[in-house]
């Protein structure tokens, strides 16, 4: 596990990811059944609508999130600790909780959509533009995303070399170290984090489900709920392709041995004021719009029928239980991601943009209900066998690897860029210390790689909270999160309750963002006493 | 890894200790939720239950009990509605039980072999907002919303799950697939607008979009209780109409389930008329099936009703073929307008196209490496 | 026991791209030895190849008796128990001074007091006594390049490589690595395999020099044999300011030049040569030949001009005055002058 051996480093992720993927593989080909299905044209009109969904929500997510990323990365400006926490939010809010927050303003009866009725603009989010284009879905699926494109954007901005900023500004000012230093740096991670976007954006379900958005997913989840599983895996393969495509054609972000140093060298420009506006800009769309529907439908309610914040202390009684389970789920899959990501990210780190990693990011759009399904249909072939037919009828071990599999692409992600940021010597100069393999993990790459870890936890930590769909699947009886809670109270329109519900997971959400910012500002604040 | 086996170990060793039974609940876990706590009261056997909405179409519980098929973690299924029950009963994962406590349950509501046997059900209504039209003129047949005399004025799910999915299978097993399928391409050619599900469609009904709709009783009371101005009509009750459909939900015992004798006292639990009366009190306000149980005013009774007379074995058939057909007609590329039908070849030319200029893309990118 | 540092037919092939093509080098017990040579020459990647960084796909390298790899075997870096500076450093953010020293006598199995008497030694002769609880990212670049060298030193190895130790230094801080260096050479007896790009760092320090082109070592000697028959244009050219003027070996020692006649160390290896021509083998004389003073340097106590001849070549002659720019001098080499042959890359 810690030397990367070509197969240790392969051996978790091949129980969490591949063995369930393999076993969905084995499904959709049984029965007789072949690519063939996918010749169908109605098939390949779902897979041009997605394939332009994904691709128009990508761009969406860049012309927001990009800017926003540069703000937070380049300048410095009041309130900027508030708009870098506010920019983990909108990941933290399941997407059909956007949605929702979205169609009070712009569905058919939203408040801005009846204003433009009234000035005789007729206007539905759901309807295509143009053939193929669905920019309402597009918009709503960027807002869920963006986060996405802006957080690695500011990272690679943080990890600027002072000396090449000032030496721009010395030669041109502060447009030069824009233009030469700065904005090449957020490029360059610009294709990999649009990448992500798009793989995610193409195996999105929630939002073109509620927006009646006719891709490919729409038909997948069809087919495999009311005709056949392996089926309905048959049809992920296009989305696996497309993804995969994407993968390879954007590339992957030019990277930079990093030296000494890290967040306590981050240079930044000065920003004033109307810098917080602008930033707050993208915050208030990704997380004001979807809170605000919220929050007014909550305080709607208790109008309504006068109870007050009763809805917050109902909910709580009843799924306090469902709070901690998620948190268990999410804890443990975070320490198996971590520990299963790192052999793999140090192999990728060594040589980057190779085609495993590649086929990794693709698995990103991947639906999670088929990792699901293959994550069962795996562990069932142990059923009988003592102790691991145990962990199959009443373990968690399901749910757990399920989540690390889910997230392992995106965890890998970030601990590789980790590793691309270390000065590769000092390793080697404790191998040549003598020290075992096991001492230089524990004692050199462990804490040179700390700050990455705690960036992977948070990561990891926050996405399997709100993670719903291979949840749903795998979690064991009497076990039930949070988010499986939400999703069947959304169905009964029980809407004080979900809005309040989803207030306390959002901020249980923000938890692991808000411990790691703590920890971080504390170091950041000790290196800067000591330089 | 450790830490992971260690807690499996010390579940399996917990659960050793009592009587338990797993039971996947689809129905409104804040209804189910009192039901079970109160088995747990009566019998000393735990509930471990897995949650979810039959609406829910990215997964479901029914995903999951097909994908545990052989090795399932299930005892009981409780379901909401019907065609998933017949469903899972063609593919033979379910194990016959026939309880006491369905005795007084009508025939046309459980399987005769006790696979399967519904209790507290919810009708197929037809609902009108009552500030954009009146009651006593409006549609009073599901046919209706094939009537050009109703041209542009209703609103329904589409047919591809939950009990409206049910509904086209029914309407397939007594009038035949093609003119189940005909009747939907003429709903669609008159203006009706099809939804993606039955709280949207009542929900363009009660927001005034469109003044009639096709939904749930259960829906239709929802949108009663947040003060719309709604009414409800049974539809079909004419002497020549075939009544009104009404889709139970479903208990049933899962083949091969690891608690059976702890599963069948769950399943006789919930069958009794108790049950049936929590559900008429509740949000979703279901209609009781065994005779003579107490109800709340805005729950009409079974016995009120024309009752459509269903077979669901001619249903489960009609369920295998007719998702392929209402697949194609309702995830076109463009929905509401897949009547045209016809095999429209651009998006092949589109996706060629765009394979093409990948490939010449990655080429000149390979190329410029080199 | 062994002689000292033995490579003996090494290769290195990365990736397709031969990095080291069959190097054989020598270097005694307790001496000190640089390689030098171009970007890209090699030699780091032989040095890495001692240390056991990069693996070498051929030939064996043996030091003090023990093997470190031949075809059948290959000793891990982490057990074949030497120093490494590197160029970049390599330090370990998250410690400090003391930290740096502690891991590695700690991986040795050096614990308690015995350790903190060899740090505090290690400390004292690398000038790092005070800055014990700084971390990397607060000590200057000398500083840094000390702590590189105070961690390899601390556990007393017998093989110390050295990756360009003191580029990007200034020079008294350079003077007094290279001193530290020296000292523990004597000292200790520490044989050092050091990294230069820098002729005369590689001349103050080292007993044996090996200039490197192309993945292959062209030449081995003591710097002042080098000096007097660098046998090849690219060594010749590496070593001092020196300018390579064509011509013709004469059978009796010396060469027809563009500059006149020049005698010859040695006899030439062939008819066209190439006569090696230092600033300290020109003279200003009357019998010489005409040349355009274009740049003026002062250098070391002595003004340095560079002098552009009739056919194009540029020589350098050092000056007790400064000459005027555009005046013209009569320049004549009276030799004896290595020559080399036309080299054949």
């Amino acid at each position: 596990m810690i030397r990367s051996g070509r197969w240790t480093a392969w051996a978790l992720p091949a129980l969490c990811l591949v063995a369930p993927m393999t076993a969905i593989g084995i499904e959709a080909f049984r029965e007789g059944r072949s690519i063939e299905t996918l010749l169908d044209p109605a098939i390949h009109g779902l897979l041009v609508n997605t394939l332009a969904l994904a691709a128009l929500a990508t761009l969406f997510a860049v012309v927001v999130g990009f800017p926003l990323g540069f703000a937070i990365g380049a300048y410095a400006f009041p309130l900027r600790s508030f708009v870098v926490a506010a920019a983990f939010v909108p990941l933290l809010v399941p997407h059909h909780i956007h949605t929702i927050g979205w169609m009070r303003w712009i569905g058919r009866q939203g408040w801005i959509t009846t204003r433009l009725a009234e000035d005789g603009i007729a206007f539905d989010v759901r309807a295509a533009w143009i053939p193929y284009v669905w920019p309402g879905p597009a918009w709503i699926l960027a807002m869920a995303l963006f986060p996405l494109v802006a957080l690695p954007v500011a990272d690679a901005l943080r990890r600027i070399d002072r000396e090449s900023a000032a030496a721009a500004r010395i030669a041109g000012g502060t447009r030069a170290a824009l233009t030469a230093v700065y904005m090449p740096a957020a490029k360059a991670v610009l294709p990999g984090a649009a990448a992500l976007v798009f793989a995610l954006a193409a195996g999105a379900y929630a939002v073109p489900s509620l927006l009646d958005t006719p891709v490919l997913v729409q038909r997948l989840f069809f087919t495999f709920s009311q005709r056949s599983q392996g089926e309905g895996a048959l049809l992920a393969l296009p989305l696996f392709v497309s993804a995969a495509v994407a993968a390879s054609l954007l590339g992957d972000p030019s990277w930079r041995r990093g030296t000494l140093g890290g967040a306590a060298r981050a240079v930044r420009l000065p920003g004033g004021p109307w810098m917080t506006c602008a930033a707050l800009v993208p915050v208030l769309l990704g997380v004001g719009v979807p809170m605000a529907g919220l929050i007014g439908k909550l305080v709607e309610e208790s109008r309504r029928t006068g109870e007050g914040l009763a809805a917050f202390q109902l909910v709580w009684a009843r799924t306090a239980a469902s709070f901690g389970n998620g948190l268990l789920f999410a804890t443990l899959a975070g320490l198996v991601l971590l520990v299963a990501a790192w052999p793999l990210a140090r192999r990728f780190a060594a040589r980057p943009g190779g085609a495993s990693e590649r086929g990794l990011t693709a698995l990103i759009a991947m639906p999670p209900v088929l990792l699901g399904v293959g994550t069962i249909l795996f562990w069932k072939e142990t059923d009988g066998v003592p102790v691991i037919g145990g962990l199959y009828r009443d373990g968690l071990i399901l749910v757990v690897l399920a989540l690390a599999g889910r997230f392992l692409p995106i965890v890998v992600r970030v601990l590789r860029d980790g590793f691309l940021g270390l000065d590769p010597s000092a390793e080697e100069a404790a191998r040549l210390a003598g020290a075992s393999s096991a001492k230089r993990f524990r004692m050199i790459s462990l804490p040179m790689m700390a700050s990455t870890l705690g960036v992977a936890w948070t990561a990891a930590m926050t996405l399997a909270l709100v993670e719903l769909d291979t949840t749903l699947l795998t979690y064991p009886p009497g076990m039930e999160t949070v988010q499986v809670r939400i999703f069947n109270m959304v169905h009964y329109a029980r809407d004080a309750e979900v809005s309040a519900l989803c207030l306390l997971a959002t901020a249980l959400g923000l938890l692991p963002v808000v411990i790691h910012a703590l920890i971080t500002s504390g170091e950041e604040e000790r290196h800067g006493h000591g330089a | 890894m450790r830490t992971l086996l260690f807690m499996a170990l010390a579940a399996v060793m917990a659960l050793g200790q009592s009587r338990v039974v797993t039971v996947y609940v689809s129905t409104d876990f804040e209804h189910a939720e009192p039901i079970l706590k109160e088995f747990e009261k009566a019998t000393g056997i735990k509930v471990e239950a897995v949650s979810d909405t039959e609406d829910n179409k990215t997964v479901g519980l029914v995903n999951r009990l097909i994908a545990e098929a052989g090795a399932t973690r299930a005892d009981v299924f409780w379901n909401n509605e019907t065609g998933q029950a017949i469903r899972l009963a063609k593919k033979g994962i379910l194990a016959p039980y026939v309880s006491a406590n369905a005795a007084t349950i009508p025939a046309g509501f459980k399987d005769p072999s006790g696979l399967w046997t519904g209790f507290g059900a919810r009708g197929r209504i037809l609902v009108v907002n009552t500030q954009a039209a009146d009651p006593k003129s409006a549609p009073s047949r599901v046919a209706d919303l094939a009537d050009p005399k109703w041209r542009g004025t209703c609103v329904m799910s589409k047919p591809l799950f939950g009990t409206t999915l049910t509904h086209a299978a029914v309407l397939a097993s007594t009038n035949g697939k093609d003119a189940m399928l005909k009747w939907f391409k003429s709903a669609l050619e008159n203006g009706t607008r099809f939804e993606k599900g039955n709280a949207p469609a009542m929900k363009e009904v009660s927001d005034g979009g469109r003044p009639f709709g096709l939904t749930d009783t259960d829906d239709a009371h929802a949108a009663r209780l947040d003060g719309k101005s709604i009414a409800v009509i049974y539809p079909d009750q004419g002497k020549d109409d075939p009544g009104v459909l009404l889709i139970p939900n479903t208990v049933m015992l899962m083949k091969g389930a690891p608690h059976p004798e702890e599963a069948k006292a769950f399943i006789d639990f919930v069958l009794r008329p108790e049950t049936e009366r929590a559900l008429a009190d509740g949000r979703s306000a279901q209609i009781p099936l065994h005779p003579g149980v107490a109800k709340p005013p805005h729950v009409k009774g079974y016995e009120d009703l024309k009752v459509m007379a269903v077979d669901w074995n001619r249903v489960a058939d009609a369920l295998e073929g007719a998702p392929d057909d209402l697949g194609r007609l309702f995830i076109g590329t463009n929905p509401n307008e897949a009547v045209s039908g016809g095999a429209d070849r651009t998006p092949t030319y589109i996706l060629a196209g765009v394979i093409a200029l990948v490939c010449v893309v990655l080429i000149a990118k390979r190329r410029a490496r080199a | 026991m062994g002689t000292g540092l033995e490579l003996r037919g090494v290769s290195v092939v990365v990736g397709g791209r031969t990095l080291l093509d069959a190097v054989d080098l020598e270097v005694a017990r307790g001496g000190v030895h640089a390689l030098i040579g171009a970007s890209g020459a090699g030699k780091t990647t032989l040095l890495r190849a001692v240390a056991g960084l990069t693996p070498s796909s051929a030939g064996s390298i043996a030091h003090a008796g023990r093997i470190f790899s031949d075809p059948e075997e290959r000793l891990p870096a982490e057990a074949r128990r030497l120093g490494f500076v590197f160029q970049g450093h390599g330090l370990w953010p998250h410690l400090d001074v003391r930290g740096h020293l502690a891991f590695t006598l700690d991986c040795m199995g050096v614990r308690g007091s015995e350790g903190a008497v060899r740090i505090a030694r290690t400390l004292a002769a690398t000038g790092l006594v005070g800055m014990e609880s700084r971390r990397p990212d607060t000590l200057s670049g000398g500083e840094r390049q000390r702590l590189g060298l105070a961690r390899a030193v601390v556990g007393e190895p017998e093989l110390l490589l050295l990756d360009e130790p003191t580029a990007s230094l200034d020079p008294i801080t350079a003077a007094s690595i290279r001193a530290c260096l020296l000292e523990l050479n004597r000292e200790r007896g520490t044989t050092l395999l050091l990294v230069t790009h820098d002729q005369r760092e590689a001349f103050a320090l080292a007993g044996t020099v090996s200039v490197m082109d192309g993945g292959r070592v062209l030449r081995s000697g003591t710097p002042a044999s080098l000096w007097k028959a660098p046998g090849d244009a690219v060594v010749a050219a590496f070593l001092g300011s020196a300018v390579l003027v064509p011509g013709t070996a004469s059978p009796e020692g010396s060469a027809e030049t563009s500059l006149g006649r020049i005698a010859l160390h040695g006899a030439a290896s062939g008819t066209t040569i190439r006569v090696v021509v230092r600033p300290s083998d020109v003279v200003v004389d009357d019998g010489g030949v005409d040349g355009v003073v274009q740049h003026v340097a002062f250098r070391e106590g002595a003004y340095r001009a560079s002098v552009t001849m009739r056919d194009g070549i540029s020589l350098f002659v050092d000056l007790a005055t400064a000459p005027a720019l555009g005046s013209v001098l009569r320049i004549r080499v009276p030799g004896p002058c290595p020559s080399v042959v036309e080299s054949s890359r």
